[in-house]
């Protein structure tokens, strides 16, 4: 059942590659926009570094997860699930899964040109790439939550903003603050460990809370 | 006394009972808070290193306890309405909105004006004024998800939906309480703690107290005003909305 449900989703991923091409494309674009709005080479400063690639990806994975499930609940499946053709539960783990690898994994892969960009020190680029991995994760969960909240509403993409940015801020803080701490020669593991359990904890509980949600707002 | 309480869910008893507890509890307020502000702002001893500028705790401390205690409350109304499927609770929910917002917007200014001339800036990016600045936003996005559900599907559903995010998002409450205790922070530590006294004179923590439990008071009043009319306008097709509703009209009449 599982293993259907991925291939439907990487299937569908395919045939619209404009989803994970948009998501990437914004993410460098606002990266890039930031120099440009100031002294060119001011911005070269690594924490500065960190804190821009860090609030690109998260605004470009928010908006990115912003009509995750339209198309299903436009053509029908989504009404399918609901009616017993598999747990909306498992659903919405394998649509974050695909989601996480549509948007999150290039945003992780993308993040050395970023570090390159602004003088990251390229001894701390794998324990930035893993933040950024473990942040996505939690991102999307998160996001997916706003997608369903938001699913029948028209212009959906800033009340989601909205409503998720709040949530999202502990991520924020103990992502960014890894590589703060790495970068000021601090201990990375506390903060890295908050995160970690940041993401099992949302990864645990939030499909349920989705799932519920799915179940009332694509009524 | 289970049936009692259990009347307060039916909307029809809600609206008969809520009217004697919305006055009683505005006649409290009224005299709680009248008296707090007097003590507190005129006759409660001056801060021997604020000054007169500590006055504004009388203000400040209330609306952001309030602040926190409302969003709370919201959280245990939706669980109840998700978990008992009660209709009442979501009313509720939605008249608490207005208040809860206004009582953070009037923290984080009061917060801000003693911030002045106390540490020399309106605002620091600390873990208790940052978690109370995002306590703001839910408050925001959650009103927000309360007006514009229902206008994309049927109302019930709508609520509920909100409600799932009243509940994720109560984790931050508990991270403002502590936040002083958990981190650094340019803010002081708690005045009221529930095993020992505080550090403040008498003279000085009872005003206090008395705003607090008359914000309290006053909270409950102005919600339940709230809901009787949200109430009304949701029911209105009912017959004993009607007959309230002709009754109303006949008094202003």
């Amino acid at each position: 059942m599982w293993l259907s449900l991925c291939r439907r989703e990487w299937l569908l991923s395919w045939r619209r590659p404009q989803d994970f091409a948009q998501a990437l494309i914004f993410l460098v674009l606002v990266v890039v926009i930031f120099p440009l709005a100031t002294d060119l080479n001011a911005l070269a400063e690594p924490s500065l570094a960190l804190a821009i690639l860090w609030n690109a990806s998260l605004l470009s994975l928010l908006l990115g997860c912003d009509q995750l499930f339209n198309q299903d609940r436009d053509d029908g499946y989504l009404d399918q699930v609901r009616l017993g053709a598999t747990l909306l539960v498992v659903y919405v783990v394998v649509k974050m899964v695909m989601q996480w690898l549509r948007t999150g994994l290039p945003v992780v892969l993308i993040t050395p040109l970023v570090a390159l960009m602004f003088g990251l020190p390229a001894q701390h680029w794998g324990l930035v790439m893993l933040t950024l991995a473990l942040g996505s994760l939690a991102i999307i969960v998160l996001a997916s939550l706003g997608a369903a909240l938001t699913l029948g509403l028209a212009r959906s993409g800033m009340l989601l903003a909205l409503l998720i940015l709040p949530l999202l801020v502990p991520v924020l803080i103990y992502g960014a603050g890894v590589g703060l701490a790495a970068l000021q020669a601090r201990d990375t593991l506390a903060p890295l460990a908050m995160l970690a359990a940041l993401v099992l904890f949302y990864w645990a509980l939030i499909p349920l809370a989705i799932a519920k949600v799915l179940s009332l707002t694509s009524s | 006394m289970w049936r009692w309480i259990h009347k307060w869910g039916s909307p029809k008893w809600f609206f008969q009972i809520s009217l004697p507890w919305s006055q009683a509890l505005m006649a409290i307020a009224l005299v709680m808070l009248s008296l707090g502000l007097v003590w507190g702002l005129a006759l409660a001893p001056a801060d021997y290193q604020m000054g007169q500028s500590f006055r504004i705790i009388y203000v400040h401390v209330p609306s952001a306890i309030l602040a926190q205690s409302l969003y709370v409350w919201v959280a245990i109304l939706g669980a109840i309405g998700l978990i008992w499927n009660l209709k009442i609770t979501h009313v509720l929910a939605r008249a608490v909105m207005p208040l809860g917002t206004s009582f953070v917007f009037l923290a984080l200014l009061t917060g801000g004006l003693w911030g002045m001339p106390t540490w020399g800036t309106y605002w620091q990016w600390d873990a208790r004024m940052t978690s109370t600045l995002f306590l703001l936003f839910l408050y925001l996005g959650l009103w927000a998800l309360y007006v514009l559900l229902p206008t994309a599907m049927p109302k019930q559903s709508a609520y509920k939906a909100a409600s799932i995010l009243a509940l994720v998002g109560v984790v931050n409450i508990p991270i403002i309480k502590f936040s002083v205790e958990w981190w650094n922070s340019l803010h002081q530590p708690a005045t009221f703690r529930l095993t020992e006294a505080p550090a403040m004179p008498v003279a000085m923590w009872a005003p206090l107290l008395l705003m607090v439990l008359g914000l309290y008071a006053l909270s409950g009043a102005l919600i339940l005003k709230r809901a009787r009319w949200i109430l009304l306008a949701d029911e209105h097709k009912a017959s004993w909305a009607q007959d309230e509703l002709s009754t109303l009209l006949q008094e202003k009449n």
